[in-house]
């Protein structure tokens, strides 16, 4: 029998519950949170100015 | 698993915390479940397993690694639990009350009470391998077992479910 066969019929029998969805949305919120706390924190890239690749190349500009 | 960390320090795959949330909410659920055995705990193990997940370095080379640490933590957090209990013992009778599809044919109720029968370190790689769909390294790692011991466990693990699942593959 193959193996996604024998996957389904396994979650059929064991019927395993899912979180309850006030909980999911709870830990989606501090995801958020964490995630605006990640941003915040992480180096910010020095503003450059790059020359094009063809003033780089010697050539005239567009 | 420390050594699929170790290789992993330098690239990262990029996934934001909400959508991991979303997409391995019912992985880590489940699998909490499996360990502690009730709805109360298993929030518990779950708001922490995530909440480890937002404190950690965002480090991850695959998707499959970050699956594997996701799993990883609900073990430990579960464990860390329920110290003094073997995994898989006497829950599995409490994970089907929790959830009601409908009726169940005699076929997956037969198939049901074939997995309780399982000795826990066959259920154990049974349920890694086939549900949460991990390979036979990867349960290695993760269970801290040979990949020998891990095929073997899976090897008589089917051979005990052989009938149960045939005749609920006919029925279903």
């Amino acid at each position: 029998m193959e193996r996604e066969r024998i996957a389904e019929l396994l979650s059929l029998a064991l019927n395993e519950p899912k979180p309850p969805e006030r909980l999911v949305e709870r830990t989606c919120w501090k995801a958020r949170a964490a995630e605006e706390r990640f941003r915040a924190a992480a180096p910010k890239k020095p503003i450059t100015t790059q020359k094009s690749p063809d003033i780089q190349k010697g050539l005239p500009g567009r | 698993m420390r050594s699929i960390q170790n290789k992993c320090r330098e690239t990262d795959i990029q996934m934001d915390a909400e959508t991991v949330v979303r997409t391995y909410s019912n992985m880590v659920y489940r699998v909490a479940m499996r360990y502690v055995g009730n709805a109360t705990d298993a929030d518990d193990v779950y708001s922490e397993v995530f909440l480890r997940y937002f404190k950690k370095e965002r480090n991850f080379e695959s998707e499959e690694h970050r699956k594997a640490w996701l799993i990883k933590v609900t073990m430990n957090c579960s464990k860390d639990l329920f110290a003094d209990r073997h995994p898989y013992e006497d829950i599995t009778e409490m994970q089907i009350e929790q959830e009601d599809n409908g009726p169940a044919s005699e076929e997956i109720i037969d198939l049901r009470n074939a997995i309780k029968q399982l000795k826990p370190e066959y259920r154990e790689a049974i349920t890694m391998y086939y549900i949460e769909g991990l390979s036979v390294r990867e349960i290695s790692e993760l269970l801290d077992r040979p990949e020998n011991t891990v095929k073997s466990h899976l090897k008589r693990g089917r051979e005990s479910l052989k009938a149960a699942l045939e005749a609920a593959d006919k029925a279903v």
